[in-house]
């Protein structure tokens, strides 16, 4: 028997981790991924493959986990918000592309459902084993945001928050999940009544040959905690150079 | 306790447990690993005679709980690398051995 009060757009389900997180990441703005299955991280680019499409978005999977960050960083800098998912193995493919991702300062986030490592380790078994690879497994020295879920609920509300971060200090945001976290059904209700706060990048305002990719913003570093500086967005035909060199204003 | 992730839902039963046998006992559980949480960790550092770090590793945020106690509390570790959960009991047999030495 429906409730009088229950608005059209709740919904009621039995959610995976993995699931939440695809919720997640569309509640969030995501419309890009790209990613190599690997279990137990293998759902989320089942459901992603399915819902992207739907929403306008892309899905590509990729030859390996290098070229998936590769293709996430490059949608991120064309302008859309851009994710992917691994598990540990999959997770030390991608360090490479995840230090230029935090030196290019591109957002992005990645989910690494964690198992047991190291090497092809023990799939599939939970562990929390890439807690310190999120944190020192590209060389350098460089800022990093790392969080962790341990309900279903919270593998959805991580995932916006982790959005949000990327695209405030604009920095690749891991998401850790144990296994059993992500492949764990619970009881979730999903609102679209429900007020998220959705952070979305500075779009530029300056015709595209005056646009400096790296300039400070007005809104300043201090102030409202924003350290954001306009990305571009598509159809704003600025060339930009982003290397993975240390860069001024200019790139 | 400073647990994260599935490990802290089985300290979190633990803690409840650890209660009802009179122990006082209390749990922080990390959803921001990185940047490590050092203000709210060293708050409950100072007011804790021990801290148990249950995890699934072999210690890697339990060494950041060392790296920020700089002597002022006991930090035990519990870890597990066979690829199955820790579960509240051994939590709880945990803290029963902790307080009773």
């Amino acid at each position: 028997m429906k409730r009088k009060n229950q608005s059209q757009s709740r919904k009621e389900a039995l959610l995976q981790g993995n699931e939440a997180i695809v919720e997640g990441a569309l509640r969030a703005g995501c419309r890009f991924f790209a990613g190599y299955p690997i279990t137990p991280a293998t759902e989320i680019s089942e459901m992603l493959s399915a819902r992207l499409p739907q929403e306008d978005g892309t899905f590509i999977q990729m030859e390996d986990e290098i070229a998936s960050l590769g293709a996430v960083i490059g949608a991120s800098l064309a302008g859309v918000k851009a994710m992917t998912a691994t598990s540990g193995p999959g997770f030390s493919l991608m360090q490479e592309n995840l230090g230029f991702a935090a030196i290019a300062e591109v957002p992005c986030v990645i989910v690494n459902v964690m198992r047991g490592g190291p090497s092809t380790g023990l799939p599939t078994l939970p562990s929390q084993s890439d807690v310190m690879q999120a944190r020192w497994g590209t060389h350098g020295d460089h800022p990093v945001i790392a969080l962790c879920a341990s309900t279903v609920r919270e593998c959805y509300d991580i995932t916006i928050r982790a959005f949000n971060l990327s695209e405030k200090f604009r920095t690749p945001v891991i998401v850790l999940v144990d296994e059993v976290v992500a492949h764990m059904r619970e009881k979730i209700v999903l609102s679209d009544d429900e007020q998220v706060e959705i952070v979305d990048r500075i779009k530029p305002t300056v015709p595209p040959e005056w646009y400096i990719p790296y300039e400070d913003n007005p809104r300043g570093v201090s102030g409202d905690g924003q350290l954001w500086r306009g990305l571009p967005i598509p159809c704003h035909r600025a060339h930009a150079r982003h290397p993975g060199l240390p860069h001024d204003e200019t790139g | 306790m400073v647990a994260y992730g599935s490990v802290a839902r089985s300290a979190r039963r633990a803690v409840r447990e650890a209660r009802e046998k009179g122990i006082k006992a209390g749990l922080i559980k990390l959803e921001t690993i990185w940047p490590f949480p050092r203000a709210a960790i060293e708050k409950i550092l100072h007011v804790s005679k021990t801290v148990i770090v249950p995890e699934m590793n072999m210690g890697q945020i339990s060494r950041e709980v060392k790296r920020v106690n700089r002597g002022v509390a006991r930090v035990v570790t519990h870890n597990k690398v066979d690829g199955t959960i820790i579960t509240p009991e051994e939590i709880l047999a945990r803290i029963l051995e902790t307080t009773q030495s």
